[in-house]
């Protein structure tokens, strides 16, 4: 190796070492900002998670001795806000592999007993129940946050070698406060969601086949049993396959009923237009003795058309009872049926004795300024798994539309939901 | 050419060497930038009840957990999600039950921030729409990569694809 080639690559090997240096040194660098940036956030959401305990605590603490509508009216809306942003808090903290369920639960249960609280349906006990919960979690979290008061630099060198941004004794302090809550003895007024039970005798597998068979419709096909679905519903799950794709059947163990069908095709293009799919859905279930139905809703989506209707029965719109149908913008081939809901809740629903007689006028429900553009009767599903009949109104206010369903007895409010146009009131 | 213009060169040439190095590193680095196809399709509904930010984010936890998977096995992961926003015991909206702490490891381990395929947003509309292939799962698993015992001993209501689902 001549000198002046071996001076030349000791001046190369010289400038990449000193490159390579450089770029590490950078990289340890911009890591150790990023690191402490993080830090600084966690630390941030700690102290403010701990505040928010604190005046959850101290709100509470009010809640349990305010009366008159107003005061309680302000002190639910404290709540909320607190609820909400120390649940924020919770999920900027770095702790992912801890087990906060207790946390979790009990600012949920904050939440739920605020809605009662300002509703004035509130359980006295429940809410010194939480008082007490909330206090202990605060007074934890205060002691927390004075221990990392405590630590300087920001983040310890051996940190930053273990490239840990959460200290183990944050998380050993959350899963403690974690353990450290009680079971709260009142229970979330949500109750599970239970739906009906279908009736009819029980059929083999044979019986299953046929029966996806006549409801998909489709000619060619050859259906199979593939599975079977213990849940809620025993059920057989019925499989055919053609050069469109995939498509699966539910069929009831008892009675036969298809609970749903869905197809797994790509649809590539749109050639129909929104009311021929909605007439092509309507002939699908008349064919397959439904009774007359009324539209409610329309989606798009990927160009399939999910179409959801409700049987108007005694002239009532039973939106639990509703069918689902989903439609080919290509061609207005069937490609879904969701129909679990009107089965099951023909089972559980009685029939309404006598319509309430109403004693108020809509427009004296409604503010003003509302054009009304349809009423009708709906029986509704409420958050509480129960059902409401109500006056379903249609109105339009500054250029929207909505549907406000008032309460068939009082005239009250059940639910508001906006709609794109009138079309289908 | 003198010495030192060679030097020169020669620094030039590692510092290109370096400079694509590290323009290829930190593209392997970054996470892949969505395909035309794979933007989420824009949703055009009647009633305005579902939620754009609810559908995208069932949607990507469909895409990580069940990528791959057959079309109902992809609307059973989102049905079980929903499953448990209805459920007592569980959180009442859909981000919350996703990021509840350990109940998805696809969100401990940020798969779930990849964009979701148009398929995981069929399947995701479906289910919100109503579709629940499992008959009512809170919980579903992958035999092959799972031994917690607790899971195993749920109620299997259905397998579908590689997924086991229980109650």
């Amino acid at each position: 190796m001549s000198a002046p080639f071996r001076r030349r690559l000791t001046g190369i090997i010289f400038a990449v070492l000193l490159l390579g240096v450089g770029f590490a040194a950078g990289q340890y660098y911009l890591q150790r900002t990023y690191q402490t940036q993080v830090e600084a956030a966690y630390r941030r959401a700690l102290s403010e998670l701990a505040t928010h305990f604190q005046e959850l605590a101290a709100e509470l603490g009010r809640a349990r001795l305010a009366v008159s509508g107003r005061q309680r009216s302000l002190i639910g809306a404290n709540l909320r806000r607190l609820v909400y942003a120390a649940q924020d808090n919770l999920g900027e903290l770095p702790l992912g592999e801890v087990n906060l369920e207790g946390l979790c639960r009990l600012l949920d249960e904050v939440h739920e007993q605020t809605y009662l609280y300002v509703q004035a349906e509130w359980d006295p006990q429940a809410l010194e129940e939480l008082y007490s919960q909330v206090q202990y979690v605060s007074g934890e979290l205060g002691n927390l946050v004075l221990a990392k008061q405590q630590e300087y630099p920001l983040v310890s060198w051996q940190r930053y070698l273990a490239a840990a941004v959460a200290a183990p004794e944050v998380l050993q302090a959350f899963t403690a406060i974690n353990d450290g809550l009680g079971e709260l003895r009142s229970p979330l007024s949500r109750a599970p969601a239970r739906r009906g039970e279908i009736a009819g005798e029980s059929i083999g597998p044979e019986q299953a086949v046929k029966a996806a068979q006549e409801f998909c419709g489709r000619a060619g096909l050859h259906f199979q049993v593939t599975n079977e679905s213990k849940g809620e519903i025993p059920a057989y799950t019925v499989e055919a396959k053609d050069e469109r794709g995939r498509i699966i059947v539910e069929v009831s163990q008892k009675g036969g009923r298809v609970l749903w069908m869905m197809a797994a095709e790509e649809v590539p293009a749109s050639s129909l237009s929104a009311q021929e799919m909605v007439d092509k859905g309507r002939e699908f279930l008349e064919q397959r003795g439904f009774p007359p139905l009324h539209l409610t809703d329309v989606q798009m989506l990927r160009n399939r058309a999910t179409l959801t209707f409700v049987p108007n029965r005694g002239g009532i719109l039973r939106y639990a009872e509703s069918v689902k149908v989903q439609v080919s913008a290509a061609d207005g081939s069937i490609l879904g049926f969701w129909g679990t809901p009107y089965y099951t809740a023909q089972s559980r629903l009685e029939q309404l004795e006598e319509l309430p007689e109403q004693t108020w006028e809509v427009q004296d429900k409604l503010r003003s300024g509302l054009e009304v553009l349809d009423e009708k009767l709906a029986l509704i599903p409420t958050a509480d798994n129960r059902e409401v009949l109500t006056k379903r109104v249609g109105v339009r206010y500054q250029d929207e539309y909505y549907l406000i369903y008032l309460n068939a007895a009082t005239g009250e409010e059940e639910q508001i939901v906006q709609v794109s146009s009138p079309l289908y009131f | 050419m003198g010495k030192y213009a060679k030097l020169l060169l020669g620094c030039g040439v590692a510092a290109a060497v370096l400079a694509v190095a590290f323009v290829l590193w930190n593209r392997w680095q970054a996470p892949p930038s969505p395909l035309p196809e794979e933007k989420p399709a824009k949703l055009e509904s009647w009633r305005q009840t579902i939620s754009e930010t609810d559908l995208d984010l069932l949607a990507r936890v469909v895409r990580a957990e069940a990528e791959g998977e057959p079309y109902d096995g992809q609307v059973a992961v989102a049905a079980v999600i929903l499953n448990r926003v209805r459920h007592p015991e569980f959180p009442n909206t859909i981000p919350a039950v996703v990021y509840e702490p350990l109940a998805f490891s696809v969100v401990a381990n940020g798969t779930v921030n990849k964009p979701a395929t148009p398929s995981a947003v069929e399947a995701a509309h479906a289910a919100l729409n109503g579709w629940d292939p499992t008959g009512g799962a809170l919980y579903f698993y992958n035999p092959a990569k799972t031994r917690s015992a607790w899971i195993r001993g749920r109620t299997v209501l259905k397998t579908i694809g590689k997924h086991v689902f229980a109650s």
